[in-house]
């Protein structure tokens, strides 16, 4: 089991390092803007762009470039200065973290309870009204793009511009440190506009999967020895039904942990996703960089967890 | 949200791309220079309180004084937290003493000023037993030539102080031109007289924010300066937390949030032009411009922030109802232009150009921006709040038939394509590669632009591409071979033409990266003509040679003025809002005030 | 890509794998067979229609336009009655919205009556009230044709809403179709090479599809759509920017999963029967690869297709949104609810029918995809 482990862990690590590299060559390569520039600021003259060039060094050949940028990460845990922002790269992404983070784990309680909920009811009564409004609901709300669904809710519901004003809209984000109630509320818009489509998958892939399982000879047999449904459903029924669900959940929350580009952009969060975006639109390269490896660290690390509790459960995965 | 992420770049070309900035003299009076107007919140005036301002595009660009530059650095921190040399009132065109005791006294020619600083001025925690001094506007003047600082005028403005260098630079230069004989006299030896010196308009810049080297110099040392966190303050206000030397996350986070509270070494009665009313000023960032729009009319103590104007919904909504009295609609001083590349064919055809100045439908350019509360049509470059404004013709203009309809003339533009050699009076020929900033509204103007070319037969390569990168990438780089560039704008540095014209339109200020040239104007007559402008000291002098050189550019039709902007300012009920006419009539923070009826 | 086809995530044994069986006594190909299960799914059926619909729509969209008696979609009117004072736009001519309300006022009916009890004796009235409803539309449509000029109103330069969504469809639809099939080529391919060969060659492979997989997807095409936006796009030129960078991305971020996928159904493959007989009576590697095991990798491919195809229509509208996908003037469904964001508070037209579009469309192919699902492998039943 260790050393499973450790083979894994070392490829993250690899993988990493790869991600890096690629990000690097991709943006040194296809620059969207000459970062000097950035920095420059306001009718430079070619002789302070030549100096700023020499200055942070970006005149040195890509792959020194690259070097001196993983040297300072990994010895001095430094993410580099964006050119934009004017400050260290990683006081913007730490001071933006918690408000993705409250996003994305909002919502994926929110589609989890909701899908599951939704799925084993579903599953339980195939074809009823029940069932097929929900899956056509789901359908819908999977078919949906999620921006269009944020404006129009922003539309009919929120308190500045909306029709029926009841719920802050865009741009109410504040840290739950500075008031858990505003940050509740504030909150909500962008949590259900999110859930929405993963809630649909999940109950639609609950719901496959239980009906599978409820097919099964064990559950059969349960029923034969006289155990109550709902202890076959929950016991029995859910608990072999689950297992794909927190996976891909994990996935999931390991891809959103990187940032919610769309609907942070739709609702204003300032977020990781807002940060990366813009970063990329104004060619600011160590943003850009921070901010994608800490979406690929994100997905990576939760495969990873996702992998290992596989392992746990299936000896035979350590073995592949 | 992406088309609404705008910045407020008042002060140079191509930020000019990116604001909104709305401004408009509904009254169409034209060449209307007032500012004040009437007053948004009207009661009894309270002295205190705690004003709000929500930005939406960023916020200001840096802590370091060196580096302020925009409309948005000097709101919001450069006039409520520092002092320059010069500055200007509210509704002043001339550069008055603050820092100074008096204007600068001129001799040798015009060649030396001698300039005289208040003394006991006290910095802020932790310098508060330190007093500014000459050496510090010295070393000030001085570190705006590091390539660590990042300043952009120094070259343009100071190059002719002896001992200035000639490039940035790496290490501390030390300018012999700046004399400091004793700890509150400063004086400035140039080569040559320089007009934007002797009438002290380039001392107004925060390149005079004192900076104290004895205790900067260390943090002026590395790659990039990180002076602007440690910073001490003269200013009637000071970043809150900073007074143990280091700002805090808690009064400055990028974009985000800054809080100012009173500095206590500050003492009115060494500022004559700052009175400071609130005892708190607190800008939050990333809103929206439609909800922070909304939140700042209907709310209160809350005034416009760093967007270049409310959305057009907004205005409609707004100029419609009672909420008409919260607006201030003020010309900003600024322009806004379609750059030709002059060294693209066939756009190197002077017939073809004028051709281009015919057809445009400047009228309906402005729609696209908000309509008349936008601004007034241009005709020429210089705006009507600067002098050499009526000599190069006002609002009517030089008068050329190329430039005088306001709608269009398709007639007229086929004329003139016809001279060009076109016999169709259409355009045939390759597609002509065009940029444009893909924020609204500046996107809609570039698409109205392609649509109002193509009734001349032009196909253009239409590329719409992040604000960044417009300027950084392809219209300030004269190697990417950008022929029109649909959404640049201008606006002066300050009351002086030459800021307005002669890095625009000057042929030795073609450079390889950073051209504001934009499109490569290089007329010897012209070249000339402004060489000799630059020295003149006599301000009557100034204004008529600059007019004249306004009136050639046009005539050349380099590129096509459309609008002279209006800057709309808005403000809660509350609010007693000023405006300052030298920062593109942008809201003043320290002569507003919160009123209680 | 979880969207709820978990049977596509396994790697290991396909259910109801298509084998052309030697001496079979099959009453009916399976080929048969499965149209047949699909016709027997109404809701696939008329899905099926609509996305034929929405494939003559944005063919002749063009005639449509010129029948209909709407601008052209790039055709700016800034002047007055479509722009106010202020260069707002106005809203769709009021004629315009009767049919659609009768039509929904129909729908809503119909719905209604086929839930009361009263209707399960009465059938047929539910789908009479819809009918007439639909009629009564259609008449009114016809008599305020010539006054409804702008059906969906105008946008923020006075471009004619309707016509932009009509032209939408054509680079949605040609947008998801070649990325797909781009994206399908590539990763079937090396999916296949790796999982046959094996070795080396499968372990450079896998570790790029993990490298690639390591990525925050959007990101990745963001960054590589906006750096050939630019000017004369990249790769010297190659890749113009616009449809083809937008296509080029799509692509490039989506071939990773297919080859995964196929890696997986391969490695199992080609440890069957069949597989060894061919080699055993001399087949050379190509004739195994594509006489014995592609055929039956057809049905999760198509399977997979129909799921991905609108995902890249939503994705294509996110990178449009975001400024990074279609360059305009052209219209893109993406790029129209971008417009949208700035004034979607006074001018709700031009966010909701794009948007409207967007949904009818995806929803479309994933009900189809289901029937497909349902109807290749009748036991994991989702409907």
């Amino acid at each position: 089991m260790t050393t499973y482990i450790i083979r894994r862990l070392l490829w993250v690590i690899a993988l990493l390092f790869g991600v890096s590299l690629v990000t690097f060559v991709i943006f040194y390569l296809l620059p969207s803007a000459n970062p000097a520039l950035l920095r420059a600021g306001h009718q430079p003259t070619a002789a302070l762009i030549k100096a700023i060039t020499h200055q942070l060094g970006l005149d040195k050949p890509w792959y020194v470039q690259y070097l001196d940028y993983m040297k300072a990460l990994v010895l001095h845990f430094n993410f580099g200065y964006s050119y934009q922002y004017q400050t260290p790269v990683k006081t913007m992404i730490f001071s933006r973290l918690p408000a993705t983070i409250s996003l994305a784990l909002g919502a994926a309680v929110i589609w989890l309870v909701s899908g599951i909920i939704v799925g084993t009811i579903s599953a339980i009564r195939p074809r009823s009204r029940f069932d097929r409004s929900m899956m056509g609901a789901a359908l819908v709300a999977i078919s949906a793009p999620p921006y269009w669904l944020g404006l129009v809710s922003l539309f009919l519901f929120s308190t500045s511009v909306g029709r029926f004003p009841i719920l802050p809209g865009a741009g109410s984000y504040v840290p739950l440190t500075q008031n858990p109630v505003h940050w509740f509320t504030g909150l909500i818009m962008p949590w259900l506009v999110l859930a929405a489509s993963f809630a649909a998958i999940y109950a639609r892939l609950l719901r496959g999967n239980l009906m599978e399982v409820m097919s099964e000879d064990y559950i059969r047999t349960a029923r034969a020895k006289g155990v109550p449904e709902r202890r076959v459903i929950l016991r029995h029924g859910i608990r072999s039904a689950i297992t794909p669900l927190v996976s891909a959940a994990g996935v999931d929350i390991g891809v959103l942990l990187g940032g919610v580009i769309l609907v942070e952009q739709v609702f204003t969060i300032p977020g990781i996703g807002g940060l990366a975006y813009q970063s990329i639109l104004n060619g600011d390269l160590p943003m850009i960089q921070g901010t994608v490896l800490l979406g690929a660290f994100f997905i990576v690390v939760m495969n990873l967890i996702v992998d290992i509790g596989y392992a746990f459960i299936d000896p035979r995965v350590r073995y592949s | 949200m992406r088309s609404t992420i705008e910045r407020t770049r008042m002060r140079r070309l191509w930020r000019y791309g990116l604001t909104v900035v709305v401004g408009v003299a509904a009254l169409a009076i034209a060449g209307c220079g007032s500012s004040s107007s009437s007053s948004s919140g009207s009661g009894k005036m309270v002295k205190g309180g705690t004003a709000t301002i929500l930005w939406t595009a960023g916020g200001i660009d840096s802590l370091d004084p060196g580096y302020w530059y925009y409309q948005d650095d000097y709101s919001d921190i450069e006039q409520p937290t520092q002092r320059t040399l010069y500055s200007f009132t509210d509704t002043g065109t001339n550069p008055v003493p603050d820092m100074a005791s008096a204007l600068p006294v001129i001799s040798n020619g015009g060649k030396t000023l001698t300039i005289h600083i208040r003394s006991g001025i006290h910095y802020s925690p932790p310098l508060q037993n330190k007093t500014v001094t000459s050496s510090d506007i010295k070393y000030a003047m001085e570190r705006c030539f590091l390539a660590s600082v990042g300043n952009g005028y120094a070259e343009a403005y100071y190059p002719k102080i002896i001992g200035a260098p000639a490039a940035p630079v790496t290490k501390l230069p030390n300018v012999t031109g700046l004399q400091t004989p004793n700890p509150t006299t400063l004086v400035i030896n140039t080569s040559v007289p320089v007009g934007v010196l002797t009438d002290a308009n380039a001392l107004a810049l925060p390149c005079t924010v004192p900076v104290p080297g004895y205790y900067a110099a260390k943090y002026d040392s590395g790659a990039t300066s990180t002076y602007g966190e440690h910073q001490v303050f003269t200013g009637p206000y000071m970043i809150q937390g900073a007074g143990s030397g280091t700002v805090p996350s808690s009064g400055y986070s990028a974009g985000r949030i800054m809080v100012l509270v009173r500095n206590p070494s500050w003492q009115a009665s060494t500022d004559p032009l700052n009175p400071a009313y609130f005892n708190k000023i607190e800008f939050k960032g990333e809103y929206d411009p439609t909800i922070a729009s909304r939140e700042t009319l209907s709310g209160s103590s809350m005034i416009s922030g760093d967007f270049a104007a409310p959305p057009t919904s907004i205005l409609q909504q707004g100029l419609t109802s009672s909420e008409k009295s919260q607006f201030h609609i003020l010309p900003s001083g600024g322009n806004r232009y379609i750059s030709l590349n002059t060294t693209i064919p066939p756009l190197n055809n002077l017939d073809v150009r004028k051709a281009i100045s015919a057809v445009i439908d400047k009228n309906a350019l402005r729609l696209t921006r908000g309509g008349p509360t936008l601004g007034t049509i241009a005709t020429h470059y210089i705006s009507p709040i600067l002098a050499g404004f009526s000599q190069a013709g006002g609002d009517a203009g030089p008068g050329y038939n190329f430039d005088t309809n306001p709608n269009g003339d398709l007639a007229l533009a086929e004329q003139y394509m016809k001279m060009a050699g076109y016999k169709t009076g259409k355009y045939t020929g390759p597609a002509l590669l065009t940029i444009a900033d893909n924020n609204a509204p500046a996107s809609n103007t570039a698409l109205a632009v392609e649509s109002q070319l193509a009734t001349l037969g032009f196909k253009l390569n239409f590329r719409e591409v992040p604000h960044a990168t417009v300027l950084s990438k392809f219209c300030l780089v004269p190697k990417a071979k950008v022929a029109i560039c649909p959404t640049l704008g201008w606006g002066p540095d300050f009351f002086d033409s030459q800021s307005m014209l002669d890095p625009v339109f000057n042929g030795k200020n073609i450079v390889p990266v950073g051209n504001t040239n934009t499109s490569q104007a290089n007329d010897p007559t012209i070249n000339a003509a402004m060489n000799a402008a630059e020295e003149l000291t006599n301000p009557t002098a100034r204004a008529d040679a600059w007019g004249k050189i306004d009136d050639e550019v046009t005539s050349q039709a380099f590129s096509i003025p459309w609008l002279w902007d209006n800057e709309i300012s808005f403000a809660s009920k509350n609010v007693h809002m000023t405006n300052w006419e030298f920062n593109g009539n942008a809201a003043d923070l320290t002569t507003s005030y919160l009123t209680k009826s | 890509m979880s969207i709820g086809a978990p049977e596509l995530l396994v790697d290991a044994d396909v259910v109801d794998v298509v084998v052309p069986a030697v001496g079979d006594i099959a009453a009916r190909s399976p080929l048969e067979l499965f149209l047949r299960r699909f016709r027997q799914d109404r809701v696939a059926v008329i899905s099926l229609g609509v996305i034929g619909l929405l494939i003559l729509t944005a063919i002749f969209a063009p005639l449509i336009i010129k029948v209909v008696g709407a601008p052209g979609p790039n055709v700016q009117n800034e002047s007055q009655p479509t722009m106010t004072a202020f260069g707002t736009p106005t809203g769709p001519s009021h004629n315009a919205l009767w049919p659609f309300l009768v039509v929904l006022a129909g729908t809503l009916l119909a719905m209604l009556a086929s839930t009361s009890p009263w209707a399960r004796l009465h059938g047929r009235v539910p789908r009479t009230i819809f009918a007439v409803s639909v009629v009564i539309a259609i008449v009114l449509a016809i008599i305020f044709w010539p006054s409804a000029k702008h059906l969906f109103g105008v946008d923020s330069v006075g471009r004619d809403v309707f016509a932009r969504v009509l032209y939408g469809a054509r680079v949605s639809l040609f947008v998801a179709f070649v990325a797909t099939g781009l994206s399908m080529i590539v990763g079937v391919t090396l999916g296949m090479v790796a999982g046959y060969f094996r070795g080396p060659v499968d372990m450079a492979i896998s570790r790029v599809i993990d490298l690639l997989l390591a990525f925050p997807i959007l990101l990745l095409a963001l960054g590589l759509a906006t750096a050939c936006s630019l000017g004369h796009g990249c790769f010297g030129g190659l890749l113009k920017p616009g449809l083809v960078v937008v296509i080029f991305v799509i692509a490039f971020v989506n071939w990773t999963y297919i080859a995964r996928i196929v890696r997986g159904q391969v490695l199992s493959l080609r440890e069957k029967e069949f597989v060894e007989a061919a080699r055993s009576l001399g087949a050379s590697n190509s004739r195994i690869i594509f006489k014995e095991i592609l055929p039956n990798l057809v049905a999760p491919i198509i399977v997979y297709a129909t799921l991905i195809i609108p995902q890249n229509i939503l994705f294509e509208a996110a990178l449009s949104f975001l400024g990074a996908g279609i360059q305009p003037p052209t219209a893109s469904w993406g790029s129209m609810l971008a417009d949208a964001t700035t004034s979607y508070n006074i001018a709700w037209w031009y966010m909701v029918f794009p948007g409207a579009a967007l949904l009818i469309t995806v929803l479309a192919f994933n009900l189809v995809g289901d029937g497909l699902q349902d109807a290749l492998h009748p036991k994991s039943a989702s409907n």
